[in-house]
């Protein structure tokens, strides 16, 4: 949900359709809601409600049709367009219908995306957090986690990223397998990618560096996910490897890309292999919605090695997917 | 080369293209795209171009690029026609007024009195802006009345000189010209005439989509001599590996340099350009670790002990002569493979210089001899009908290129060249995500597109009196004086050779995943032949065009192609 005009569509067709950042110029309005239903993960089905954010839409939402729209909600994203004029009447709505959400589905998490980041004209990093803070306030003692987005950079598949990590009920549990495979592949890190989205699932790192790895429902944790965002912190004197920052987002965004230039010869992309002179690494599928990327610094080891242990991990990840469902 | 490009400042034989066109018509966005990595929108913020700029490129063939300001005219352009080798003009597809083509048209003729076999390519650009069909309208539009503004002004020069007595510099009426007339037993008429003689090609352009790549990989393939030996190799290497295409890249830009016989498919073209976008993404350090990467030897990072390190490693083999190396460094490669597991003889294996050893371990170690055992005596044959025809280029250089192979055998043997594999599979197969399993029965058909590093882009070639040697420092030649007493070459002070630097090629392989599966080792072997053709190649490329410094001044080599 959101204010007309925030992005909630534009984010929707980059994130789940995968196309690219500039044929969102060409979206329209939504009107009333558009719901999506999207595969996540194979079995887990996201149902995605675009509400349409023009003023007649929000007032009927939270009359005439609250209850179909506020039952029943797992997580509500909600999108501040970063230069609103309006953001006083933007806050009201947003406070009427987190009231809304309250009542109906009060398990549901709350998360807020302060959108359009690339447009701001002064630090974005102090802007950012002021914006927070009135967020914070408005929200009335909610728990509510806020991020900074942008479509034409990774800071809003890092957001999606962190939201879709908390619905995924066995996430430590796939963390910990995910460690065995880097073990036996003496990988330097293993990450779990989701199918169609391209999404960081889980990854084999357990340092702080990455930030599907720790939970974000906490908004003090949060804050550190979002505000690195556009203040990078330095990183962590743990981490031996100090690896790229945005690496995930970047190779979301490649493979994504290259994913659409092979739909246009009517191809689709398996798999990966790559032997460079500072890394190896292999992609390939894990189970019927994962990609698994193995990442290895030593150059002794064989991609071919790598593809093996893959496939033998395979029937364990799909034994753990086939239980994360249950849910 | 029916040129003779004079040395520039740095004594380099730069091939020159005259980039030209209206203002605004997307000149300086084109140079910047292809060669300067910026993306197409950031060209928006491009400001106009003011004076001509030249821009160096090195890639097969070393090019200057001239960006001129948009009012530039034939007299303003300060040097004389001839010293080009192509001229690409730029016409914004939504001008369909005349200023453009009148100025293509003074130098059309500019270039007939003084360069007449220079390359005319005109890019109708900025495709994107318009529809499907009004932009294949204005595309014919803007040909014909090219065509037809030539067509009313040539009856009024004088009479055209006979292509074939060309040399450079030339005016017209000065060699034998024929006359064309109706009544002479070879009349051409003007339309044939322009078109054969004049050489032009019409592109459809824009900086958003491949097509501009596409057209300037054709400019650049007119340019370059060694295209038959390039497309020759690649032919062998499509039919020993059965692959249905194969692509050498120049990496940084995109653009390629040569291919096999068969046509190019702008999809496929499409795809390979995407494919080598995500791998020159993936390169720039993505997951480079600061502590654990691997400092993977990369011919150009030499060290001068490395050349007396590796002398006990390399068997006694009499000094090999220009024409028995390919067939040696092949059949040697062969030998320890099907030997023994360890790593050690692959690595001692001469002529392989950068040879990853891991692929060789892999096809040892698979153990599949009886894959390597049939195909080997194919490859064998692709080695005979290389050194036969690599024979060509050896012809002008006889002692410097045996010299030069010779270091290069000396050159470490554990020398690591990238690669890596995509593998695909057509939309309307079911899915199945096990193919690897070869005991499913379905025939895996999908395609795998397979890439290896060819060429380095490593510093400029030295070599000190027919002597070469990859490295930076001039400090570096003192201790090869060991080696060159070893190859009796009497090492002649104040002799320095310095040429341009190797360009970075990328073989891009469009195989069968079924054959990349059960035939990896050997379609990876092959590439072997393919590099050092392609080095072979390049190294002469570049031996040709570069200076002999001698006692500090400059003094330019006379060229050798006639």
């Amino acid at each position: 949900m959101g204010a007309s005009g925030s992005g909630k569509t534009s984010m929707r067709s980059l994130i789940f359709s995968n196309n690219p950042a500039s044929s969102t110029a060409r979206l329209g309005a939504t009107i009333d809601v558009e719901q999506n239903h999207v595969r996540f993960l194979g079995d887990l089905i996201l149902n995605l409600w675009d509400c349409g954010g023009q003023d007649a839409f929000m007032d009927s939402y939270l009359t005439t049709q609250r209850s179909t729209i506020f039952q029943h909600v797992g997580v509500m994203i909600y999108v501040f367009d970063a230069e609103t004029r309006e953001m006083n009447k933007d806050l009201e709505y947003y406070r009427d219908c987190l009231e809304g959400l309250t009542q109906c589905s009060p398990e549901a998490a709350v998360f807020l995306l302060v959108h359009k980041m690339d447009l701001v004209r002064e630090p974005k990093a102090i802007m950012f957090e002021k914006k927070r803070e009135e967020l914070q306030k408005a929200s009335s003692g909610v728990v509510i986690t806020v991020f900074g987005t942008s479509i034409y950079d990774e800071s809003l598949y890092r957001a999606w990223s962190s939201i879709v990590h908390t619905l995924i009920p066995n996430a430590a549990v796939l963390n910990k397998h995910l460690n065995i495979v880097a073990a036996a592949c003496s990988a330097t890190e293993v990450i779990l990618f989701e199918r169609t989205t391209f999404l960081v699932i889980a990854t084999s790192t357990s340092s702080t560096s990455s930030p599907s790895a720790s939970t974000s429902s906490t908004s003090s944790s949060s804050a550190s996910i979002s505000s690195s965002t556009y203040a990078p912190s330095p990183p962590s004197p743990s981490d031996p490897h100090q690896m790229h920052i945005k690496r995930y987002e970047r190779t979301s965004e490649l493979i994504k890309a290259f994913k659409w230039s092979c739909s246009r010869v009517r191809e689709e992309f398996h798999s990966l292999e790559l032997d460079m002179y500072d890394f190896t690494a292999v992609l390939d599928e894990m189970t019927r919605n994962t990609y698994v990327m193995v990442v290895v610094h030593d150059p002794t080891i064989e991609t071919a090695a790598i593809k093996l242990n893959i496939r033998m991990a395979r029937k364990k990840f799909e034994e753990l997917q086939g239980d994360s469902i249950g849910t | 080369m029916s040129h003779n490009p004079q040395s520039d400042s740095t004594g380099v034989s730069r091939t020159k293209i005259l980039l030209l066109g209206l203002r605004r018509s997307g000149k300086t966005s084109i140079q910047q795209v292809l060669f300067d990595s910026m993306t197409p929108k950031e060209t928006f913020y491009l400001d106009a171009t003011m004076r001509t700029v030249k821009h160096t490129y090195d890639t097969i063939i070393p090019l200057e690029i001239w960006d001129c300001p948009g009012n530039i005219t034939v007299e303003t352009l300060g040097v004389p026609l001839s010293v080009f080798s192509t001229l690409v003009f730029v016409i914004d597809i939504r001008d369909l007024y005349n200023q453009p083509i009148s100025r293509l048209v003074e130098f059309i003729i500019a270039a007939y009195h003084h360069n007449p076999s220079l390359n005319l390519e005109i890019f109708v650009h900025k495709a994107e802006k318009l529809q499907e069909d009004e932009k294949i309208e204005n595309f014919r539009q803007i040909n014909e009345r090219v065509m037809d503004r030539l067509m009313d002004v040539l009856p009024s020069l004088p009479n055209l000189p006979n292509s074939s007595s060309n040399s450079g510099l030339n005016t017209s009426g000065s060699s034998n010209a024929q006359i064309n007339s109706p009544n002479s037993p070879n009349y051409l008429s003007w339309q044939d005439f322009i078109e054969q003689q004049l050489l032009m090609n019409f592109y459809l352009t824009s900086i958003f989509d491949h097509s501009l790549h596409q057209a300037f990989s054709k400019v650049l393939q007119r340019l370059t001599d060694s295209l038959p030996y390039l497309e020759e190799l690649l032919n062998i290497y499509c039919a020993n590996s059965q692959a249905s295409k194969v692509f050498l890249f120049d990496a940084p830009s995109r653009l390629y340099v040569a291919s096999d016989a068969s046509p190019v498919d702008t999809a496929t073209y499409n795809l390979c350009c995407d494919n080598l976008a995500m791998i020159n993404a993936f390169g720039t350090g993505l997951y480079r670790s600061v502590s654990a990467s691997p400092v993977r030897r990369r011919r150009g990072n030499l060290k001068p002990s490395d050349f007396r390190n590796h002398d006990s490693d390399i068997p006694a083999t009499p000094p090999p002569s220009a024409s028995s190396v390919n067939g040696e460094s092949l059949t040697s490669v062969m030998s320890p493979s099907l030997t023994s597991t360890h790593p050690t003889p692959s690595r001692k294996s001469t002529g392989v210089s950068g040879k990853s050893t891991s692929s060789m371990d892999t096809s040892s170690v698979s153990a599949s001899t009886s894959s390597l055992g049939a195909p080997s005596t194919s490859t064998l044959v692709s080695t005979a009908t290389i050194t036969k025809m690599s024979h060509h280029p050896h012809d002008h250089y006889s002692s410097t290129t045996s010299i030069s192979r010779k270091i290069r055998l000396q050159t470490p043997q554990d020398l690591f060249y990238p690669s890596g594999a995509t593998s695909l599979q057509p939309s309307s197969l079911p899915h199945s995500y096990s193919s690897s399993t070869s005991s499913s029965g379905m025939p895996v058909t999908g395609t795998t597109i397979m890439w290896h590093l060819v060429t380095t882009g490593e510093t400029s070639l030295i070599m000190e009196a027919g002597f070469v040697s990859s490295s930076s420092e001039y400090g570096s030649i003192s201790a090869e004086g060991n080696l060159s007493s070893r190859n009796s070459v009497t090492s002649v002070p104040a002799s320095i050779f310095t040429t341009y630097n190797n360009p970075t090629l990328i073989l891009l392989v469009l195989l069968p995943t079924s054959v990349w599966e059960s035939r990896r080792g050997l379609v990876e072997l092959n590439v072997i032949a393919v590099r050092e053709g392609v080095q072979e190649i390049v190294d002469l490329e570049r031996e040709g065009r570069g200076t002999r410094v001698v006692g500090g001044a400059l003094a330019s080599q006379s060229n050798r192609r006639s």
